[in-house]
């Protein structure tokens, strides 16, 4: 553990940015979570950031308890309380002030080229989380056929839960891990 | 074990981008865009938000005008 309020204001410095520019929720700005805090910061290492992920995900709740387990290992618990207000707080007072801007505007030519204008790029932001994981990711090449695999029964069956392909997933690569 | 669970939740992050593009994401101009994002955040790690800075308003922008452009064809 460092320095403590150093490492808060660290943490701080780099999740507010990314808190005022997380469209469409934290997934979309995972790839710099991961890039800042195993390249830049070296708060974790990537196979801490791997089991992070997985965790957060796992685990019922946010899914932004990845910042909360990052901050958690580099200063504690003032670490995983700031890194959590610092990914949320600054996006929930945007979005509060837009929210009423947005509706004083709806039906505009504004309002619709915003939708459309964003769309695209929240989407590619989700895109590039998922590559960005993959490439710190450890696993190696099974880790990234795996993925591939999940994408593509997501996307033939949409409806399916995503719970039972977690199991799945987590099953055969405990199995194996155990052979 | 966990890496299992990371590659599920990788597919359903990928699922997710992937139906957004195919929903909100019709024609040539948005596809640009949406894999614009993927190079310069995906590929080549630049830093979210500049690349957001510069993307957004152009995005918009096009959108703007496109819109205007319909209205008075």
């Amino acid at each position: 553990m460092r320095d403590g309020g150093d490492a808060l204001l660290a943490l701080a410095a780099v999740f507010v940015p990314l808190s005022l520019v997380s469209f469409g929720g934290s997934n979309a700005v995972l790839a710099d979570i991961a890039h800042q805090s195993i390249d830049v910061h070296g708060w974790v290492t990537t196979r801490e950031f791997a089991d992070f992920f997985a965790l957060s995900r796992a685990a019922p709740g946010p899914g932004s308890m990845l910042v909360a387990l990052i901050g958690w290992k580099i200063a504690g618990l003032p670490g995983a309380l700031v890194a959590t207000a610092a990914l949320y707080l600054p996006a929930a007072a945007l979005v509060y002030g837009a929210a009423r801007l947005w509706s004083r505007w709806r039906g505009s030519a504004w309002h619709e080229a915003v939708e459309r204008g964003m769309a695209p790029i929240a989407a590619g932001l989700f895109l590039s989380g998922g590559i960005a994981v993959l490439r710190a990711s450890p696993g190696g090449l099974a880790v990234w056929l795996a993925a591939f695999a999940a994408t593509a029964v997501l996307l033939v069956w949409p409806r399916l839960h995503p719970l039972p392909l977690l199991a799945v997933g987590g099953g055969l690569f405990g199995l194996a891990a155990a052979f | 074990m966990l890496d299992g669970i990371a590659a599920a939740v990788i597919g359903l992050t990928f699922a997710t981008g992937l139906r957004s593009l195919a929903s909100g994401a019709r024609g040539l101009l948005p596809l640009a865009f949406a894999a614009l994002t993927v190079l310069c955040v995906g590929i080549l790690r630049w830093p979210i938000v500049p690349v957001i800075l510069v993307l957004a308003p152009l995005s918009i922008g096009l959108c703007l005008r496109q819109a205007r452009g319909g209205r008075h064809a």
